[in-house]
């Protein structure tokens, strides 16, 4: 799995993404739009109500910023993350495993998904319009909410090899992913003491969202230093559940389903 | 459309019962996410300074409105997705051969896999209910109103469906129409706050909407009771019912007319 290996699969998706720019230029100014759609209904919370535990409108579009840049850069840097479960339940992971390199770059640096270049795009007005940050904020809120994609990315891995062990969880691994990309929209500091350990640990949500949200807020070093952290930590830990999982692929095309 | 010409659809949506209820997990998930959403949203209400409205509203009216708007988000799913790949795949021609109308027997199917989620999500939300408020905050009559409003935004709902997905006739994809609809759908549906406490002139605006009709109408239920309120809503929803059906079937007929210029290969 080398760095040069890694650049030539990333250089192949942003290929993939201009080779057809209206599909991509649409697909991505539709997913803008909805974004900022979805934001009226805090716009509404907040016109009704002066706080949510301290956190205001600015501090909610902040954090719907992290949500959709960490979720625009993990569709379309690692686009194969969303198909996992099925390329694997379909034998797909033969052609992976055909090349010279570890399977798990190839699976994931493919198939980007246009419309998160609109995600990618419609965190600025979050963060600079709607959450009231200066540009000079932009390098650490860049920071912070890339390694949350990094988080996003390996957490969504881990539970699309959940289909390793289970086969016929491929429905599941998909609403799993829905409930855990849910998740992350919303302020998490609302919650009780054992919620916010489970959304920071097991299913880790609050570290996609609220606590780069937090760290930026703060301007705490410690906290961006966690984020950081934790993005390591679970691409650590997605690579050796993919390597666990990959222990169970033997077939040739497809599992076979004991039933 | 006579009794005998009932049967097929009767049949299809049977196997949109069968197509559910053989898919356990997608269904657990289903109810774990709905329930997970409850919980968010049990948590956001409680944090809330409700008492800054300063009218009637209470956490646990609010989480039982709640319950009712994302029961129908979730009994409907996300079925255009079927029609936009039949039309990516090409494989729509098959099914435009049949003799039933395509949308109609599409409708049919969706309408059993959805009264089958409803029922399931139905008995998940009653449960959130009573572990959260300790009790349903409806008397029986408008129980069973509620249940005819729910299905009534079921439908309502399957037949936007259908047209978003037919959309890919002229686009390509639905997708992104997807998008746009399902967060004005949430926003002017009022999936999370009732539209009674938007601000005036947006408030108006929303209700004067179709999605009133699919999400606040019948979520209103466990906000206001009284007749004159009740026939409101299913009034609501009967006319914007007979519009979205007029709707699908011109935006149908003109998908099959492209398909028949243009082919149904892309």
């Amino acid at each position: 799995m080398t760095p040069s290996y890694i650049a030539s699969l990333l250089r192949l998706t942003l290929h993939a993404l201009v080779a057809r720019p209206a599909v991509t230029l649409s697909a991505a100014g539709f997913m803008f739009a909805n974004n900022l759609v979805f934001f009226v209904t805090w716009a509404i919370y907040f016109a009704n109500f002066s706080a949510l535990r301290g956190w205001r409108l600015e501090d909610v579009a902040l954090l719907i910023g992290m949500v959709v840049w960490a979720y625009g850069v993990a569709v379309v840097f690692a686009g194969g993350v969303r198909t996992m479960a099925r390329t694997i339940v379909d034998g797909g992971l033969d052609v992976h495993l055909g090349r010279p390199q570890h399977p798990l770059p190839s699976l994931l640096f493919g198939r980007p998904v246009p419309s998160g270049l609109g995600d990618m795009a419609s965190a600025l007005p979050f963060w600079l319009w709607l959450g009231g940050r200066s540009v000079s904020d932009l390098p650490l809120l860049i920071l912070a909410a890339t390694s949350a994609a990094v988080i996003l990315g390996s957490a969504v891995a881990i539970m699309q090899c959940l289909v390793f062990w289970w086969p016929r969880a491929l429905g599941f691994c998909e609403q799993l992913y829905e409930m855990f990309v849910m998740v992350t929209y919303y302020p998490q500091h609302a919650y009780g003491f054992g919620a916010r350990v489970l959304l920071l640990t097991v299913f880790p949500a609050a570290l996609i969202g609220f606590l780069p949200t937090e760290a930026v807020r703060a301007h705490s070093a410690l906290l961006v230093a966690a984020v950081v952290g934790a993005a390591v930590v679970y691409a650590a830990l997605a690579l050796l559940v993919f390597n666990l999982g990959l222990r169970r692929y033997a077939s040739g095309n497809r599992f076979a389903e004991l039933r | 459309m006579s009794a005998r010409s009932l049967y097929p659809l009767l049949a299809y949506a049977t196997l949109g019962w069968r197509r559910a209820v053989t898919n356990l997990l997608d269904l657990l998930g289903n109810v774990l996410l709905y329930w997970v959403i409850l919980a968010i949203f049990w948590g956001l209400w409680s944090a809330t300074p409700l008492h800054e409205l300063g009218t009637e509203f209470t956490q646990e009216r609010l989480f039982a409105y709640l319950a009712v708007t994302e029961w129908i988000a979730f009994a409907v799913g996300l079925p255009y997705r079927e029609v936009e790949a039949e039309i990516q795949g090409g494989t729509i021609d098959m099914r435009l051969a049949r003799p039933i109308p395509f949308g109609l027997a599409t409708l049919a199917i969706w309408v059993g896999e959805a009264a089958c989620r409803s029922v399931v999500l139905a008995s998940a939300g009653v449960g959130a209910l009573l572990y959260a408020l300790g009790t349903i905050p409806l008397p029986m009559p408008s129980g069973a109103l509620l249940l005819a409003s729910v299905a009534l935004s079921v439908i309502l709902v399957l037949l936007w469906h259908l047209q978003i997905g037919l959309v890919a006739a002229w686009l390509g994809m639905s997708a992104p129409t997807f998008w746009i609809w399902q967060k004005l759908l949430f926003v002017f549906g009022g999936l999370i706050m009732p539209l009674t406490i938007y601000p005036a002139g947006f408030g108006a605006v929303a209700k004067a909407s179709p999605f009133a009709a699919m999400l606040f109408a019948p979520g209103s239920l466990m906000l206001q009771d009284g007749a004159e309120h009740a026939a409101w809503t299913i009034g609501l929803q009967l006319a914007w019912l007979a519009l979205s059906i007029l709707c699908a079937v011109a935006v149908e007929r003109a998908a099959v007319r492209r398909f028949v210029e243009h082919g149904t290969s892309r």
